[in-house]
């Protein structure tokens, strides 16, 4: 697939020599939301606006065969400071996290890089006294949510005390049914579809 | 950050060395001849090889405590190039390597490497 990328990156990728770096962005998003910004370089870079620690890590070539599984990319993180391993270990190995791969040009770091971007899915993860080793591959597409949306008639889809909720009296918690709403005076924003129940009114 | 020890002597001059510590370039060749080539990183690292050839006992014990505190090359510290007077954040490239003197009693040689963190 041809990227659109921008001319200055055109012709920085087409000069034979040049003392410019092309340099690998990580941005690893674990399922409990902490973020990794890191940088296969030996200083820190600012991209974006978002500063990634130098930090050593390998992205292996991605094995492909004839058998028709899902290629997957194997990435190395250093873990000499034991900081990852122990971060996975309370997240049950990260299964899930997302990985994003941005290549940057050190001398055009005010580019868009956004064609050399590809986000990966954290398939595996296991780790040893050097490394912590993640397999990535594409996002699957099974553990999207679908359908988008779930319509229930009794049921609230807010979570408590949420904005969509907005609920600020005293109570600490709801069991999210339309009665307990109703009990806390907050049925305006009830975030079931009381109409769908037999002898209710449905449009479609 | 631990500093480098004062010694009662300098790094002998003919020994003393200074280079990057790896190429910080990337090259390729085509078949025919053209080499395109690019950087890999965005700084380069300076390594320094040095000998001491009349280390006393006195000097020795700093060193070998001192090598303790930074555990080799586990720690970085600061140190002061003799040529330059720059200090420099760097570690050991590897463990001291003492020989005795062939000559001289109780005194000892050593030369290590240093690269900058």
């Amino acid at each position: 697939m041809s990227k659109d990328l921008p001319a200055n990156i055109i012709l920085e990728k087409n000069k034979t020599a040049t003392a410019s770096a092309w340099l690998i962005l990580l941005e690893i998003t674990l399922t409990d939301d902490t973020v990794y910004r890191l940088v296969k370089n030996q200083e820190n870079i600012t991209f974006d606006g978002d500063v990634y620690t130098s930090f050593n890590f390998q992205l292996d070539p991605a094995s492909q065969n004839s058998g028709g599984e899902i290629p997957t990319v194997t990435l190395r993180v250093s873990n000499i400071t034991r900081l990852i391993a122990a971060k996975l270990q309370d997240l049950s190995g990260g299964i899930g996290s997302t990985v994003k791969i941005i290549v940057v040009n050190s001398n055009l770091l005010a580019e868009d890089h956004s064609e050399l971007e590809m986000v990966f899915d954290v398939l595996g993860c296991s780790s040893d006294n050097t490394w912590v080793y993640f397999s990535l591959g594409a996002p699957s597409p099974l553990r999207q949510r679908f359908p988008l949306n779930r319509y229930l008639a009794l049921h609230c889809s807010w979570r408590f005390k949420s904005i969509e909720c907005a609920y600020e009296g005293v109570e600490t918690t709801c069991n999210r049914t339309l009665t307990a709403c109703r009990e806390y005076s907050n049925s305006a924003r009830f975030g079931g579809f009381p109409g769908l129940r037999s002898g209710g009114i449905r449009l479609a | 950050m631990p500093t480098f020890p004062t010694l009662s002597t300098e790094p002998i001059d003919r020994d003393f060395s200074e280079a990057l510590a790896y190429d910080p370039s990337i090259k390729s060749q085509a078949e025919d001849g053209t080499i395109l080539s690019r950087a890999r990183f965005t700084t380069t690292k300076k390594k320094w090889t040095m000998s001491y050839n009349n280390l006393t006992e006195a000097d020795k014990l700093l060193l070998d405590a001192f090598q303790t505190t930074v555990m080799v090359g586990a720690l970085t510290f600061t140190w002061t190039n003799p040529r330059d007077d720059i200090a420099y954040t760097v570690r050991f490239a590897e463990p001291l390597d003492y020989t005795i003197h062939p000559s001289m009693q109780g005194i000892w040689l050593v030369s290590f490497t240093l690269i900058e963190a």
